[in-house]
């Protein structure tokens, strides 16, 4: 078979879940560019905006921690082939301070969100036997590796999600429906931002570490999508493919510092040391509080393809 | 990236042992198709099959008793003409 016949995903369906930033939109350029029809959501609505149009893709806000935002979702949404859960948040914190609220805000947008998720688009992902429907977990190399700071309830979460598609697979199969996760090392994004101390904000600290002795690259997280989103992949069920550039082969411990946003004081802390007791100190004059707005509720911006019954907001594309 | 470009094998050199039947044959044949340089390889004792393999496939045959360092040595001295 041909390869372009192969990896084809010309006119299936995607969601993707916080595909206006970071790796959610490296994939859904690469979706979109490739001939697939791309619908993303996110929180912030500036950036669901200016992503949905930069791309031509439909962008609509919605807080997926909560049953109105994921009915939200499904109802917008519909139909799809594949579901892609790409939203995901980090907070770190000494042990001896993490708080359930830290815990709970970090498992419910990685883990807990990703699950109710996929129960809710179950009647809407229309596999067969032929062409089973996708759900790809966006995972971390953090989930077997505890590198990147005291990150308890993300670390916890990505290990869950890796899990997840275990047991869940034995029902899904019946419904053709492959859930598989991707862990995912270091991409040029902005949660890796956080983590970055170098002085020139370049990430050379986390290159240094990684056997590559670079990070990531677009391509690099659109082809594994691609691959198991096409026939290529499609025999590929319940399991976790890394892509890291093998940085837990080599060396589990590969971050010491970095840069953490305090979910109490909304303020970037930083952590100087590692070596306990840890040294914080506040670390962006900036304010995050963008990174909390839920947005305009409303926000819906449909492509030319498609009309959305619950798009009340602004049509861009006639 | 376009997929064609993104997953492209062609001019790679691709050496498959143990690719005159079985798996090593279809990953043989998927990868002539998609223009890769394919050379299979197997045990002198299988040369004839092989030879008939790379002959359905359009690919090259060679031969290799992997469980010997001098023949594996052998090999890459084949390739590299």
């Amino acid at each position: 078979m041909k390869i372009k016949e192969l990896f084809d995903i010309q006119g299936k369906r995607f969601f993707i879940t916080g595909g206006h930033t970071g790796v959610g939109r490296m994939i859904a350029e690469g979706i979109v560019q490739n001939g697939g029809s791309v619908s993303i959501c996110g929180r912030r609505s500036a950036l669901v905006q200016k992503t949905s149009q930069d791309l031509l893709c439909t962008g609509f806000t919605a807080d997926i921690t909560t049953d109105e935002g994921i009915k939200r979702c499904v109802d917008i949404v519909g139909d799809i082939d594949v579901l892609i859960n790409c939203a995901g948040t980090s907070f770190a914190g000494q042990f001896d301070e993490y708080s359930e609220y830290d815990w709970d805000k970090t498992i419910g947008i990685n883990l807990t969100a990703p699950f109710l998720l996929t129960q809710a688009f179950l009647p809407h992902l229309k596999g067969t036997k032929e062409q089973p429907a996708v759900i790809i977990n966006i995972g971390s190399t953090e989930a077997v590796v505890a590198a990147g700071g005291s990150a308890y309830g993300y670390n916890a979460s990505k290990a869950a999600l890796m899990h997840m598609p275990f047991k869940l697979q034995e029902n899904l199969a019946k419904q053709y429906i492959n859930w598989n996760t991707l862990n995912l090392g270091p991409f040029d994004t902005e949660l890796l931002s956080f983590l970055d101390q170098s002085p020139d904000n370049d990430n050379s600290h986390i290159k240094e570490h990684n056997p590559q002795k670079r990070i990531g690259t677009k391509n690099e997280v659109i082809g594994p999508i691609i691959y198991l989103s096409s026939k290529a992949g499609q025999y590929i069920k319940g399991r976790t493919i890394e892509v890291s550039g093998g940085i837990t082969a080599y060396l589990g411990n590969y971050m010491t510092k970095g840069n953490y946003l305090d979910w109490h004081t909304k303020q970037w802390m930083r952590i100087e040391s590692r070596t306990y007791p840890y040294k914080w100190k506040r670390a962006k004059p900036e304010d995050p509080k963008g990174l909390f707005d839920i947005g305009k509720d409303d926000l819906c911006l449909c492509n030319s393809n498609k009309k959305y019954k619950h798009c009340h907001g602004e049509h861009l594309w006639k | 990236m376009e997929i064609e470009h993104l997953f492209s094998v062609e001019g790679k050199v691709a050496l498959i042992t143990g690719a005159s039947r079985g798996i090593g044959k279809m990953i043989a044949s998927q990868l002539q198709e998609n223009g890769a340089k394919v050379y299979i390889a197997s045990h002198p004792m299988d040369e004839e099959e092989n030879i008939q393999t790379a002959k359905e496939l359009q690919c090259h045959s060679l031969t290799v008793d992997v469980t010997n360092v001098d023949s594996i040595k052998q090999l890459v001295r084949d390739l590299e003409e």
